[in-house]
């Protein structure tokens, strides 16, 4: 595509900023007002038939086009303007009142002079005419009018008396005297001018023909022959006519037929003329003139006057169509800055800041527009600047949050209890560690540290904390609470160990306190607790085992020597009296029998001292519980063994030998008690004795949890510290390394496991296995 | 039914209407149309090759034109003629048209009329008279003018010869430039070779 195509293609540049189109309407509007006026000018020179006719239409059409275009006009612009006011647009008022004021401006003196100059022209038109002139010009058209009549009957008159005279000549003859005798006769006698002699010729054209004429002497040179009017009379027709000569005057001409006989066809036609002057012609011809003037200027009074009321309407239009687009011109060409600053304040407004507007001229508006501009541009420069700046804040936000988020993580994750103290000693992070560890409730947050640990259970933890200076008042203030001051010492980084009792279990806490730095001396605190229940534990197994390792082997050697003596001495007496020999003997059975009691205990000490790691496999431990289970089937005969398996239960990786010596430790310390507390009367001997078994699956905490519950007599709270303890037994016999046995297996499955009460009486034993 | 559709049809009735009520009620008659300001006699009449049209109007020199034309004013009289077809449903079908104009011209000097007749803008007779009735007669009245041919017409079939009179130029003025014809007349007739 060419570009000439594309400049086609572009959007139409309005009127309004095309100054070429601008200069060739006005010069269009001034055009047609400068043809009106030197058509009004010349409107005198024109004849009133031109007027009344050419002109008039010509005008009014002009007339009829300028009003349409000015109702056009108009009415588009009312259109735009009521359209514009119902939208709301900025300016339309004023647009209005501006376009209205210089349209009334105009208006109303436009009407005016075109009533008043339609009046004056009414009234000029009424002053034409007077009956003083009416009978000047009547009366002088009626004098030239029957002068020529008079002169025109005289004329015929001579040519009727010739042509009498020449009836009995015969015209076809070759001798004129006769004729040319008689016609110097009457030219002399009847003071004409010319006197012409025509021959009928039948059918030729024309249809007669010259015989032969006469002329006075004082007859200018340049007449015709009339044949025209010769053909007429001999046809019988006109027999008058008036011929205007070459060199002025006019020549009046009658006619009169020659026949031989009253009754006869014509032979001839005979002319008479009289010369008229030039002097006399013009005057006559003057008078006709302004007879045809005025009168028809009567005639077409109407019409001209519409003429000239035409030409005042169209001065008039072509005024209210200069001014109505005057108005709208100015209007635009002053609302439009105005618009465009208003409209590129919203967008300015609604966020465009790139907006920019096009300067239109170079005036005060073009100024007003490129301060606009300027100001759009610094606008978005220091949007920019705030842009950049958002960024980095946002960016640093986000890292500060991700470090939050890290913190947090941490912090929810780690195995370590955490609790921050701002500077006023308030509570300010609690991890849900420290939240379990401490059993603390999550409005602890912005509670004071004195409230916090002047709870009774906490009190060991409060001993770490001293007053310090910042926190002194808000201490003292809280220590009512308590009975604890509390606040953590500045620039402490010490670590003490304390056991906390609750629910009758104790737990170990290694708990460190650390001051923070702060601004103005103000100081947050961070104390930092860490479960090593597991590792006391831990440490007191391997302290167990190896008294359990050294027990066996010291006490393990000497069994057999005196298992061995016992039995030589029994052996050495066989001979000895019976009285001898019988006590020898009981009391070498009872050595005996104590010495492999000793060793059914060392085995045990050996046993647990030496116990192997478990070598773990997916197993379902539902089948492995019902599997342990089954060894009881039909030998209890007062208790009754029920399992309740979960049915989603994933598999568990565990050493299933171990764990079947769990379930069966525990079940046989359920009977054992069950049967204890029935012997004892603790228990009624009619009770039945239940022992429950169940498996249930957290996949939120990722366990599996197996319980083990009876409805016997229970333990005693203060026991459940110690019942894992090895050597601890409540049966009163037996090593009282089982349940230290069932825990170190538990252990060793990185699981735990936990006596409570079994309501409303019993125990529970529950363990979780890691899935 | 859609508003476009109602006003089709109503259009489309008023159509039928206008149709019904230009329908020639009869053939060969002549016909004078009213409420126009003076009225044209027309009689149509087939000859030959030729549709021969007469006509004439009561009062076509009226004392204004007679004093326009006493002043010396050259007055045309014209006449559109027209012939045409009717049609029930439609506009009539223009088969021909003719215009007549008769100029005349007074000589104050003379106190003689020249009068021009022109046929569809060609000279056809030119006559001079001192009669101011005689030249009311030339006119207002004409007598058989072979005005069209019969070649385009069908037998048997009904036509109307229209005829519009005006004079020019006029002795009045309003502001709407074109003037209406001041008579009207037709006459409707069957074709029969």
């Amino acid at each position: 595509m060419t570009p000439g195509r594309l400049r086609w293609l572009a959007p139409r540049r309005p009127l309004r900023d095309n100054p070429v189109l601008i200069l060739l309407w006005i010069g269009l509007l001034v055009a047609a007002l400068a043809a009106m006026l030197s058509l009004a000018a010349r409107s005198s020179q024109l004849s009133l038939d031109f007027l009344s006719s050419v002109v008039l239409y010509a005008v009014s059409v002009a007339d009829l086009t300028l009003m349409l275009a000015l109702v056009f006009v108009l009415a588009r612009n009312i259109l735009k303007l009521v359209v514009e006011r119902r939208r709301a647009l900025p300016f339309a008022r004023f647009r209005a009142k501006l376009v209205a004021a210089l349209l009334g401006l105009t208006l109303i003196p436009a009407v005016l002079v075109l009533l008043v100059g339609s009046e004056i022209i009414r009234n000029a038109a009424s002053r034409w005419f007077s009956p003083p002139i009416d009978t000047v010009i009547s009366s002088a058209r009626e004098i030239a009018s029957d002068y020529y009549a008079e002169r025109t009957r005289a004329v015929t008159a001579h040519a009727n008396g010739l042509a009498r005279a020449l009836s009995t000549v015969d015209l076809a003859s070759s001798d004129l005297t006769t004729i040319r005798d008689i016609l110097g006769t009457e030219l002399g006698q009847r003071q004409l001018s010319l006197v012409e002699v025509y021959r009928v010729t039948g059918r030729e054209t024309p249809p007669v023909a010259a015989v032969v004429e006469a002329a006075a002497p004082s007859l200018p040179p340049g007449f015709a022959p009339a044949f025209v009017l010769a053909s007429r009379t001999a046809s019988g027709g006109q027999n008058w006519s008036i011929e205007k000569l070459p060199s002025g005057g006019e020549l009046l001409r009658g006619s009169a037929p020659i026949r031989p006989t009253p009754d006869a066809k014509p032979t001839g036609v005979v002319i008479a003329s009289v010369y008229l002057t030039d002097e006399l012609a013009r005057h006559s011809a003057r008078i006709v003139e302004a007879y045809e003037d005025y009168t028809q200027l009567h005639v077409l009074r109407q019409p001209l006057e519409g003429v000239y009321l035409s030409f005042f309407l169209g001065l008039t239009l072509l005024i209210l169509i200069g001014a109505t687009w005057m108005g709208l011109f100015l209007a635009k060409r002053i609302t439009r800055p105005v618009q465009r600053l208003a409209a590129g304040a919203r967008e300015i407004g609604a966020g465009h800041l790139d907006h920019r507007i096009e300067p239109d001229t170079h005036d005060e508006f073009g100024a007003l527009v490129e301060a606009f501009n300027t100001m759009a541009s610094e606008l978005a420069s220091s949007q920019q600047r705030l842009d950049r700046s958002r960024l980095d804040l946002e960016r640093k936000s986000l890292e500060a949050d991700a470090r939050r988020r890290y913190l947090e993580t941490i912090l929810e994750r780690i195995a370590t209890g955490v609790v921050c103290f701002d500077a006023q000693g308030r509570v300010s992070v609690v991890n849900p560690v420290a939240r379990r560890l401490l059993a603390l409730d999550a409005d602890v947050l912005g509670a004071p540290a004195a409230v916090v640990f002047g709870r009774d259970d906490l009190r060991p933890l409060a001993a770490l904390a001293v007053a310090n200076g910042t926190g002194r008042a808000d201490v003292a203030a809280h220590a009512g609470h308590g009975g604890v001051a509390v606040a953590l010492l500045p620039d402490t980084a010490a670590q003490h160990e304390i056991t906390l009792v609750r629910d009758g279990h104790e737990r170990h806490l290694l708990a460190a306190t650390t001051t923070l730095g702060g601004d103005g001396g103000a100081l947050e605190s961070v104390l930092v607790v860490d479960d090593v229940t597991p590792l006391v534990r831990a440490q007191k197994v391997a302290a167990w085992r190896d008294v359990a390792r050294r027990l066996a082997h010291e006490i393990k050697n000497p069994l057999t020597p005196i298992q061995l003596s016992a039995e030589r001495l029994k052996r050495h007496f066989t001979d000895a009296p019976e009285p001898t020999r019988r006590l020898v003997d009981e009391c070498a059975r009872a050595i005996v029998a104590e010495v492999e009691s000793l060793k059914s205990l060392v085995d045990e000490f050996s046993q647990f001292a030496r116990m192997p790691a478990p070598k773990a496999v997916p197993a379902d431990l539902n089948a492995l519980l019902a599997d342990a289970l089954a060894l009881y089937a039909g030998l209890l005969t007062d208790a009754t063994i029920t399992l309740t398996p979960a049915a989603d239960l994933p598999l568990v990786r565990l050493d299933p030998e171990q764990v079947r010596r769990v379930v069966i430790n525990l079940v046989d310390n359920a009977i054992e008690a069950l049967t204890e507390a029935r012997e004892t009367g603790r228990m009624s001997k009619d009770a039945a004795g239940v022992i429950s078994i169940d498996t249930e699956y957290h996949p939120a905490h990722g366990v599996v949890r197996l319980r083990v519950a009876d409805n016997g007599p229970g333990l005693p709270a203060g026991d459940r510290s110690k019942l894992f303890m090895p050597y601890y037994s409540t049966k009163g016999r037996g090593s009282g390394l089982g349940l230290a046995i069932v825990r170190r297996i538990i252990a060793e499955h990185g699981g735990s496991i936990e006596a409570a009460d079994n309501p409303p009486h019993g125990t529970c034993f529950t363990i979780e296995l890691p899935v | 039914m859609t508003v476009r559709r109602a006003v089709r049809l109503a259009g489309l009735l008023c159509g039928l209407a206008a149709g019904v009520a230009s329908a020639p009620s009869s053939v060969t008659a002549s016909q004078v149309e009213t409420g126009a300001d003076a009225v044209i006699l027309v009689a149509p009449q087939a000859r030959g090759d030729s549709i021969m049209v007469s006509f004439s109007i009561a009062r076509a020199v009226t004392p204004a034109i007679e004093q326009a034309i006493a002043s010396g004013l050259p007055t045309t009289f014209t006449y559109d003629v027209e012939l045409r077809r009717p049609s029930t449903f439609w506009f009539d079908k223009l088969v021909e048209s003719a215009r007549i104009a008769v100029t005349v011209r007074f000589d104050p000097l003379t106190r003689r009329y020249h009068v021009t007749l022109l046929q569809d803008g060609r000279v056809a007779e030119e006559r001079t008279t001192d009669r101011v009735d005689e030249v009311r007669r030339w006119v207002s009245v004409f007598e058989r003018l072979p005005l069209f041919t019969t070649r385009e017409l069908q037998e048997h079939t009904a036509y109307d010869v229209r005829v519009r009179g005006r004079t020019s130029p006029r002795h009045t003025w309003s502001f709407w430039p074109w003037a209406r014809p001041s008579a009207h007349g037709s006459a409707g007739f069957t074709f029969v070779p």
